[in-house]
């Protein structure tokens, strides 16, 4: 297994208890707003530290409450991208998209940024701001940025809710075209049924702070085992 | 003409702004960012000496280092010589005066900061220090930059606290708003306009450059 999660922890009065196992390529988590899901992202990345429970990606344990394992965000080599893109407005592109190399040497660094834009087909707009930029093109530089360090494993919180339509569907194109290339694990939040069915190998349905079902995507859509599963995955349009 | 006052001026408020910018930016970090016990108490003392008469913040910093104080003698042992009447007591006195509005200013930005890019950046891999650096205070620099303005401002206008803690010595603690006072007690009129013309000029350019510096940036 690529991913396994469990989490449990309390927020105010609403509580997520989350336990799920994900395979290797993309992996969605789908379920209403306010479920659970961006927590639980929020807890593999180390940006929320869960009151119970267990992480680890690749083997590799990242937090564990019984071994008082709590691996520091900074060390956990887990890429994040958010739906509000999140790029630092006062830095450049090549500055954002280089920021998790500061490791690397200046020359190193500025290869490695020029090849990742190349690879989100945004060379020319190196020396852009952010705020210049429209929403399709920074997301895409946010998801260079994320790539740029390498990391085990990358979440991806609703990453095209706030792009159009034409730009959604060329991103999910090139986001399953990097995942092939790359073979990094990924897990994705959605709203999207059509997303969940273009990009997800495997499937994980959430409701009010549980998982109710996991399996490959076409057997949980085929063979919804509760209610509410059905119901879930009804309401949006299966 | 003596310019002494005007020099000194400018020396006590850089220094007391250089001051201010050290320990008044991590606090007013701190105070943005965390909850803690005692937060609001803190925030207290910190607004206290932008309200407290001058006079009043003069005698606590002379009850505090004065050569009874245990601070006072341990800085006179230190240095060989007491601390109050000198322009490092200046200093002092201007920093305390000057460094609320600072911090108000510097936490202010530091709250506009929305804490997600502090959140990517430390996935991205980076230390808290670095990630400090390179981007809570970038983000926050209208806020902090704002705050040295008002800082510098207030420090070369002090007066009150300045002559209870250094005194009104002409040559060796004597400030321009101090020699201003003392030109017209003596009915040196000529020089008092000068005087305050000088360091209005002066404050009024120091405040219009750090404004252009707090709007350059692009987002």
């Amino acid at each position: 297994m690529s991913v396994d999660a469990q989490i449990i922890k309390r927020l105010g009065n609403f509580t997520v208890d989350a336990h799920f196992s994900a395979p290797e390529g993309i992996t969605a988590l789908f379920g209403p707003s306010g479920s659970g899901k961006t927590s639980t992202l929020r807890a593999i990345a180390g940006l929320l530290h869960p009151d119970r429970g267990r992480v680890q990606v690749n083997g590799r344990l990242l937090f564990d409450s019984m071994g008082r394992i709590d691996v520091p965000a900074r060390d956990r080599r887990v890429g994040y991208l958010f739906q509000q893109y999140a790029l630092f407005p006062h830095l450049r592109v090549t500055a954002n998209v280089g920021y998790g190399l500061n490791h690397l040497s200046a020359g190193e660094r500025d290869a490695r940024v020029a090849s990742l834009l190349e690879m989100v087909e945004l060379p020319d707009l190196a020396d852009r701001y952010p705020g210049d930029l429209s929403g399709g093109q920074q997301q895409r530089v946010a998801l260079a940025r994320a790539l740029a360090p390498s990391p085990d494993l990358l979440l991806l919180d609703e990453p095209f809710a706030a792009v159009d339509a034409l730009a959604r569907a060329q991103l999910r194109r090139e986001l399953a075209l990097i995942q092939e290339q790359t073979g990094m694990p990924m897990l994705l939040v959605t709203h999207d049924l059509a997303e969940v069915r273009q990009l997800a190998s495997f499937l994980v349905l959430y409701y009010d702070g549980h998982v109710l079902q996991q399996g490959p995507t076409a057997e949980v859509l085929a063979a919804p085992t509760s209610a509410e599963a059905v119901a879930l995955l009804e309401a949006a349009g299966a | 003409m003596d310019f002494f006052p005007l020099g000194l001026s400018l020396r006590v408020a850089g220094l007391a702004t250089l001051l201010s910018f050290l320990v008044g930016v991590p606090l007013a970090w701190v105070l943005a960012r965390h909850r803690f016990p005692g937060r609001d108490l803190l925030s207290v003392l910190i607004v206290l000496p932008m309200v407290l008469p001058p006079t009043v913040l003069g005698y606590y910093l002379l009850v505090l280092v004065g050569r009874q104080s245990p601070i006072g003698r341990f800085v006179e042992t230190l240095a060989g010589a007491p601390m109050v009447f000198t322009p490092q007591a200046a200093v002092v006195a201007s920093f305390v005066a000057a460094v609320p509005f600072l911090i108000r200013a510097a936490q202010a930005g530091f709250e506009q900061v929305d804490s997600i890019y502090e959140e990517v950046a430390r996935t991205l891999g980076r230390s808290e220090w670095s990630i400090f650096l390179t981007v809570t205070m970038p983000l926050a620099w209208r806020g902090i930059v704002a705050g040295l303005a008002l800082c510098f401002a207030r420090s070369i206008g002090e007066f009150g606290a300045t002559l209870m803690v250094a005194g009104n010595i002409p040559g060796r603690t004597q400030t321009a708003s101090l020699a201003i006072y003392d030109a017209v007690q003596a009915g040196r009129l000529e020089q008092a306009n000068l005087l305050a013309l000088i360091l209005s000029a002066i404050t009024a350019a120091a405040l219009l450059v750090l404004t252009r510096l707090g709007r350059q940036g692009r987002w």
